[in-house]
């Protein structure tokens, strides 16, 4: 898999995350990192550095909040045959396709929809992977709720759901207990690029988005907040974002 | 002794898992901790360690297959041992459906037998 190669920018947030964690370590909290604009694949080694960190006890529990450049990504659990158009058509368009760990089918990632990463260590919140995931799942649904979106969970289908439309993808892999992926919020993102894949493998559903449902464009930051408060409550654990920029 | 690796109960409500993904094949040595498979439960895909350092004997369960809680995934080996026939997967199975229904205390089970008689 390619690796996006930009080392200076991985070690650059790997230093960072690992001198500011350091604080929350000892409070037992919670940081969070907001890293703006991140390659998917770059994001995703970034993860798996913080996990080795994680297990090792170096750093608290850590949710790192980005975007990705337009990417699609295909999930372990997913196959090509998701991806409906030819690749020179997406390399026109600027969007890149690649593989994933993360557990769930094809997605897209772009501009203006916020992606969450918690790497959690569920070996100190129960060890259940169905609690953790219904947590993470409530937090979105609250976040919306903030904005008067009235978003639900569906028993068939992976994700958050605003009527028969999908506006959070989930995907998520866990790891000698401690979580990596998470989910992708469609805030204000271009919603055309769900038209080259079957969302997470799933044919008779729409993609909606907060910009959408609100017909205005938000203040991604404003979102991050309202997830911020959610994930303390919901998680019951105490949040504390750095400053890193 | 030979080890089994088993469906673990990653939640409360977790009654089956499916497999996703063998990282290792059979004849392959793995370490005690070592992610050996990755299995598909709600939604999320979690990395199976191994229960055993030693030889991964015989998988049961194929990638694909979605078996219950409990049930067997694989065995594992020490160096010199063999693997005693053919694994008792299919006991093993009706075993964990008892466990995953296991709303019916065992007991509960005895004594209606035992009232039958």
């Amino acid at each position: 898999m390619a690796m996006g190669g930009n080392l200076f920018v991985l070690n650059k947030w790997r230093e960072i995350i690992v001198t500011k964690a350091d604080a929350a370590y000892k409070s037992k909290g919670c940081r969070v990192f907001n890293l703006d604009t991140v390659d998917f694949a770059e994001a995703s080694h970034l993860q798996s550095e913080l996990i080795e960190l994680r297990l090792a006890g170096r750093i608290p529990d850590v949710i790192l909040f980005l975007q990705h450049p337009p990417v699609l990504t295909i999930g372990a659990f997913g196959g090509e045959q998701n991806v409906m158009v030819p690749r020179d058509v997406l390399e026109k368009e600027g969007i890149s396709v690649t593989h994933t760990d993360r557990g769930g089918d094809v997605t897209y990632h772009g501009p203006g929809q916020l992606v969450g990463y918690p790497i959690l260590d569920l070996k100190t919140r129960g060890r259940d992977l169905h609690q953790y995931v219904h947590d993470l799942e409530e937090v979105v649904i609250s976040t919306l709720g903030d904005y008067s979106i009235s978003a639900h969970r569906d028993p068939d289908y992976p994700g958050i759901w605003v009527g028969q439309e999908k506006i959070c993808a989930m995907g998520i892999r866990v790891a000698h207990w401690v979580t990596k992926h998470g989910f992708a919020l469609n805030v204000n993102n271009d919603l055309k690029p769900f038209s080259y894949i079957n969302p997470c493998g799933i044919v008779d559903r729409g993609v909606t988005s907060m910009r959408q449902l609100l017909g205005q464009e938000l203040e991604i930051r404003d979102v991050i907040n309202s997830m911020i408060r959610h994930f303390s409550v919901v998680f019951d654990t105490n949040v504390h974002e750095a400053m890193v920029l | 002794m030979a080890t089994e690796l088993m469906m673990p109960k990653l939640g409360i409500k977790m009654t089956e898992g499916t497999i996703i993904e063998w990282k290792k094949k059979e004849g392959e040595s793995v370490e005690k901790g070592e992610s050996i498979c990755v299995i598909k439960t709600v939604k999320v895909a979690f990395e199976v360690e191994a229960p055993d350092s030693g030889i991964l004997a015989k998988i049961v369960a194929k990638e694909g297959e979605t078996v219950p809680v409990g049930a067997a995934l694989a065995y594992i080996l020490q160096p010199g041992e063999e693997l005693a026939k053919v694994p008792k997967s299919k006991i093993k199975k009706k075993e964990a459906k008892r466990r995953r229904g296991s709303e019916r205390p065992y007991a509960v089970k005895c004594c209606s037998k035992s009232e039958n008689k």
